[in-house]
Order: C-alpha cells, then structure tokens, then sequence
C-alpha cells in the first residue's frame, strides 16, 4: 500500500498512536526527511504563469506527491546553475567556505524560536546548500562525504530545499548576530534561484509576479480599474471630511512620482493608508502623480530571481522618465525598500535624467536618495513635522494605545527607524515600545514576508509569527496597547492574524493612517468618523 | 500523599518541564531550557511558567476552569508547531512519569500508590481537556484564515472591471489561487 499523505485519515497511524514515545527523531538531520503536512507548504506555481514568464519545466505538481515531475537531467540543471552563480558573485562564494558553525545566528530565526525545527536554525539552513556543495564541489567532500558534511544532491534534497527556503523570509535578522556577517536571506536566495531552473516555485509569488509583468502590479489591476479605486477612495474622505480630492494620474509633468504597494488598493487595512497619502498630499498640494503603469511599489521577482526583480523593477524609472518627472517618493512598504534602496540604483541605474529629491515644502534635499532618486514617505513626513508644516490633532487617536513593529526591510535593509516613530508620536497620545530586544534592528519578522504571506501555510506563518506575537501580548497586557503600527503592506495583511492568534484584540494600522486622522486639513468639517468609518469620539 | 506531592510540587514540574523539552531535538531541546530570555525564547519560557501552575493546580486538586488558560498558553502552541494532534497533547502524559520518577521509592508503600492513582485520574481529566483546548486552537486558525481572506479582498467589488477577466480556473486544488495581501 503506498504510504498515504498527510491529509488522508490513514496518515495519522494508529499503531503510532498508541507508542507516542515523546522523544523527538534519533536520526541526524540529513537523514530526517521532510514531513510535507498541510499547513506547512505553499501551493506550487501554476503553469500557465511559468510560461507566461518564461520559466523553464511548466507542469501541473503537488508538493505531497512522491513525484514531482522533475526534467530528466535535472542534476545537472542544478548543479550547473550553482557553479555559474558562485562564479557570478564573490559573497556567495565566501557564504560557502567561511561559516565556521560558531551558532551565534541560530537561535535567532523566528521559524526556529517558534516551531523549535532545527532546520530551521539560520546555520542548518544554509547547511542544506552548504553540504551539497561541499559534496559535490570539494575534494574533501567528496572524499569523506558526512564526516566533513557533505552529501550528493539527491530528489530528497530537493524536497527538503523546498521546504526550508520556503520557510525562510528573507528578513536577515540572523546576519546581525553573525560574526562574519554571512546573510543567511542571501542564501535562500539562491536556493529559490536553483529550484526555479527545475520549474518550482510557488503560486503565490509567481502569479503576482506574472500579472505585475503584464499589468504593473502583483494584483492585475488595470489602468481604468486603479482610477475607480483611487476615486472610491475619495468618496470616502470626501464624506469623512467633506473635502473633495482628485487624485492626478498619469499627469505629464508632475514634479513628484508617488509609487506604492498594489496591496494598499484592495486589502483592508492597507486601504486606509492609502487614503491617508491622499489626504496628505491633498492637503501639501503636492504636484504629484500615480501611475496606472508604476502601479506597484513590491517586488515579487526579489523572491524569485534577481532577473525577474530587475524586470519588474524597470517600470519605476521607465514611468518616472515618460512622465518626466523630478523625483520620485514610495509609499509605507517592507520589500519594496530592500529592492530599491539596495538594488534599484545598480539593476536599472543611474536615473541621471531625474534630480536628487528636494521637498517642495521644505527645502530640505533628501542627499540619502541622491542616487536612487526616491524618498521614504515618512522620510518626507517626518521632515514636514520637524518643520512644523502639518497641524494635528492627536486626540482624535485618543482610543488608541500603539506601538510600532519595526518592518524587517525597512528597519535591517535602510536603517529607517527614527522618522514612523516621530510621526506616530506627534499624530497620538499613546505610545509604547515592545521589549528592546523584539525592535529596531533585532526586530522580528510577521512570519508571512518574502512571498510566504499567503493562508495555505497558515500554521507555518504562526509559527513564525509567535515571537513578534509574544511581544505584542507583552504591551497588551502591560500597557493596554490594542494597535500595532507598521511601516509595510505585507504586515499589514499578516499581522493582522498574527495578533488575532497571539494577541486578540490588537489591530493593525498603518503610519499614514493615523496621520490622516489626526490631520487638520484646510476646510474641513468636524471629523466624526475615522478613516474606517468608525466613531471618533466616545459617542457611539 | 497529597503532602507529600505537595513538599515536592517544584522538583516535579522541573521534571515535567524538561521532559517536555526532550520531546523536542536536541538542539531545540538546549535552546528551550537555556535561554532565560522570555522575548528571545518566548515557547520554553511560556511552557516554563504554564507547567508550574498546572502542575501546582492538578497536585491541589484542580478545578477545570483554572487548569484551562494555562492549558492554553501551552497548547496553543503546539497546535502550530507541526506536530500530529496525538503528540500535540501528549505532554500532559509526561507530569505521571515525573510524578513516579520524582517520588521514586516512597512509592513501595502501598497506601501511597493508592493516592497516586487520584492524581491519575486528575491528570487523565488534563489531558481530556487538552484536547477540547487543542481543537479549540484549531478552529482559532481556520477563522482567522477565512477572515483573513476577506480582508484581502475587502476592495474587491465584484464587475467593477478593477480586475483583467480571468478565465475559469479547472487546476488541482494545490494549485489554487486568490486574492491579495501584497
Ligand atoms: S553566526 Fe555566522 S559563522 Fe556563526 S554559525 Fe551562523 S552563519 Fe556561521
Ligand atoms: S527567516 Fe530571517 S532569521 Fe530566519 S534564516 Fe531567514 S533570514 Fe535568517
């Protein structure tokens, strides 16, 4: 009888229920093979995207089968594609040989703390790619093979890499602690890189990734279809604030290109952010623009392959040139920042055709985004309070009690820690911090970034969400604090569950949101609703 | 007996606790009793402090409702953690063998056996609740993912035309998709 999966009955065998022996595998972990239980993988890519993008190997798979439709020399596919990428880049290189298993990373990862898989130790993880290549790159290895940790790459090393690299967010909390700054987030990189050369991936970043080629953004959204959102939104603020507010788009010659997350179109609560900016720019008049083309500030082909995340990435420059803009300014987002900040400039660079970024209402010159031409949003918040430019009234917050999760891009990738907690300090009353050492640049993943975000791996991502869970608890139970402000449109998706597994009660919102709830506007009637439409004051 | 129990309530809930790091590999197993940090190593802290007040109720004589919130601490937990639902609560089994491993020879004496078998049938009454309570985390994570879902597509009007026309969708369940979120 074939051994059956684990979501028939059979699955949970009765002799082994009756001999629970309470002690966890005796063998090693290369000998301990993946246990693909629902909950703990993400579906695979569909094909018709795979194609569509031009990936290689599109077929119909299933994780939990035994076969997974692999190409006859797939081998060689992969072990090809590893040497080519350790000749491409020296840190991967580096990444290979220098490890030396001191552990100071692994007890960090989130996925680790949370679950206890020891797989899922920062170290181990890259051990799965480490070994294969010693195995099969080093004489050494070759010769010794588990003595000195290696192992030939086999289909069960395939699977295992699956699993693990998709349980990993790339958040890099791991490679502050590491002596030699090795970035375990790298490594999964690759390890993504080489699986997609066999055709495997997952749908929930290759289908965003696959519209975002086609229409602009990871959702699909078209042209005429982001203008009616866009304008659903001002009908909105209009009844909120009786302030009526165009938005511009695609407006030539615009001084500023506003790009942020598709995610703040359609999911509550990055909705209410949205808004937010709106109001904002509304109230600067800002001579700005959308794009219905730049109409996403993410990057999924960042989870895929650098390739894919420079093809995605071009539009942002593309568009700023066909509008003949100035500067461009991006929306509160996690990814979106590594991407630019880190890789814009290099991938679809230099933007010598744009100027270095200069508030219109402040004169201050943004020099951190001299090259890459593109501003923070609380980066241009921030300086418009210090200047006093905004008029607030933070009682209108007064029933929330909020900290802040740093978002891992954005906190590790570019250092932007001080500019959402001055706004959220000006625009409420009450703010707490969660435990030193759950924030800033040790702060904890939501669980669901780097294209893990979806709900099929619901128990994987509360596994890694449990750290950042138990901080948020820790506030609710100290302090009161029912709001959980973040800088990200991933987070404001996930966290959102997280906390209602870990800390019922706590909601989400966005920096800009309560801004704009705060925010005094010119003309506007007494605001009785917030931007949720829900009642300001204590009269329900 | 149940004074005696009582003398010994720490060593015993130490010995519980540690057989349920064992449970766990070794690495995990280190880590979870080393750390002292509760934000760094928020589960062997929380099992820490659970175990002792269950161990503490169900030696006194527990009362249900009592037990139950520590249960939950504990159990909500390994209801994620990717184990089957039967090991998921087998940790409530683990405090009878620290109970006989801790009272060691003052259990030839048989009038004590006869007490142990009350704390027995406590610990039989935890586990039966820790089952209520595993499917209780259970069902937790279905709604939220369903909520979650919703709030994805909370913009989501349907004709609005917002989205490109997409052809119905025959593909295996594993390749299913949906909405939003990024
Ligand atoms: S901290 Fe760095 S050197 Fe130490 S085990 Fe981790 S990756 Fe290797
Ligand atoms: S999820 Fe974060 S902490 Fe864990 S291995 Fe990946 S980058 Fe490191």
């Amino acid at each position: 009888m074939a051994t059956p999966k684990p979501d028939q009955m059979e699955y949970y065998k009765h002799d082994d229920m009756w001999a629970v022996d309470f002690l966890p595998p005796s063998t090693g972990w290369m000998e301990t093979p993946v246990n693909f239980r629902p909950g703990s993988f993400i579906y695979p890519g569909k094909p018709k995207h795979l194609e569509y993008l031009g990936i290689p190997n599109p077929r119909e798979w299933e994780v939990t089968a035994d076969d997974w439709k692999l190409p006859d020399n797939w081998r060689e596919i992969v072990l090809k594609t590893l040497r080519n990428r350790l000749e491409r880049s020296r840190t991967l290189q580096v990444f290979m040989d220098v490890c030396v298993r001191c552990g100071a990373c692994a007890d960090k990862c989130h996925f680790f703390i949370g679950g206890g898989d020891p797989k899922n130790m920062p170290v181990l993880r890259a051990e799965l790619l480490r070994s294969v290549y010693r195995g099969e790159f080093t004489t050494a290895g070759r010769l010794l093979g588990n003595l000195v940790g290696a192992r030939k790459l086999t289909i069960d090393v395939i699977k295992e890499w699956f699993s693990y690299f998709f349980q990993c967010t790339e958040c890099r909390r791991c490679s502050v602690y590491c002596p030699y700054g090795i970035d375990t987030a790298e490594l999964t990189m690759l390890g993504r890189e080489l699986l997609l050369e066999l055709g495997i991936t997952v749908n929930w970043i290759i289908e965003p990734v696959s519209n975002c080629y086609r229409t602009g953004n990871h959702l699909g959204i078209l042209p005429h279809g982001l203008k009616d959102t866009l304008e659903f939104f001002a009908e909105d603020i209009e009844e909120i604030t009786g302030i009526a507010i165009e938005p511009p788009i695609n407006k030539k010659g615009a001084e500023i290109l506003f790009v942020t997350p598709s995610g703040d179109f359609l999911a509550d609560p990055g909705t209410f952010t949205c808004m937010g900016y709106m109001m904002l720019f509304h109230e600067l008049g800002l001579d700005y623009t959308w794009s219905t083309y730049a109409s996403e500030g993410g990057n999924f082909g960042l989870f895929t392959s650098a390739e894919m995340m420079k093809r995605l990435n071009a539009k942002i420059y593309a568009e700023a040139k066909r509008l003949g803009v100035k500067w461009i300014l991006g929306g509160e987002c996690g990814h979106m920042w590594r991407v630019l900040h880190q890789y814009m400039d290099t991938m679809n660079g230099p933007a010598d055709f744009l100027e270095v970024p200069r508030s219109p209402v402040t004169g201050t010159v943004f020099e951190n985004a001299r090259s890459t031409k593109m501003v923070h949003i609380t980066e241009f918040t921030a300086d418009l309070i210090q200047h006093g430019k905004l008029k607030f009234d933070p009682s209108r917050n007064d029933k929330l009690r909020v900290t802040f999760h740093d978002s891992c891009n954005p906190a590790r990738g570019m250092g932007l820690f001080e500019e959402p907690r001055q706004i959220i300090k000006s625009v409420c009353n009450n703010f707490f911090e969660m435990p030193e050492n759950t924030i800033r640049e040790q702060t904890f993943c939501c669980g669901g970034g780097a294209g893990l975000g979806t709900d099929e791996n619901m128990e994987m991502r509360l596994r890694g969400g449990l750290p950042r869970g138990n901080a948020v608890k820790y506030v609710q139970d100290k302090f009161d604090v029912n709001t959980l402000a973040c800088v990200c449109a991933i987070d404001r998706a996930t966290l959102q569950t997280v906390c209602d597994y870990w800390a019922p009660g706590v909601e989400v919102t966005g920096v800009h949101e309560m801004l704009a709830n705060a925010l005094v506007m010119k003309g506007e009637q007494k605001r009785t609703l917030n931007l949720r439409m829900e009642p300001i004051g204590d009269d329900e | 007996m149940k004074d005696l129990l009582l003398a010994r309530q720490k060593q015993i809930s130490k010995r519980w606790l540690d057989k349920i790091f064992e449970s766990y590999p070794s690495d995990t197993s280190r880590f979870l009793s080393r750390e002292s940090n509760p934000f760094a190593n928020p589960v062997g802290r929380t099992f820490e402090q659970e175990t002792s007040e269950l161990c503490r109720l169900v030696l006194e004589g527990p009362d249900p409702e009592q037990l139950v919130p520590h249960l939950e601490r504990i159990i909500k937990i390994r209801a994620i953690q990717n184990l089957s639902p039967s090991k998921a609560v087998s940790f409530v089994y683990l405090l009878k063998a620290a109970i006989r491993e801790e009272l060691g020879d003052c259990l030839v004496d048989s009038a004590r056996h006869h007490g142990l078998e009350a704390i027995d049938r406590h610990i039989d009454q935890l586990a039966l609740l820790s089952f209520d309570v595993y499917v209780k985390s259970r069902e937790k994570i279905y709604e939220i993912r369903i909520a979650e879902i919703k709030r994805n597509v909370s913009r989501l009007l349907s004709g609005s035309g917002i989205f490109e026309p997409s052809e119905p969708d025959d593909s295996p369940h594993q390749c299913s998709s949906r909405g939003s979120g990024r």
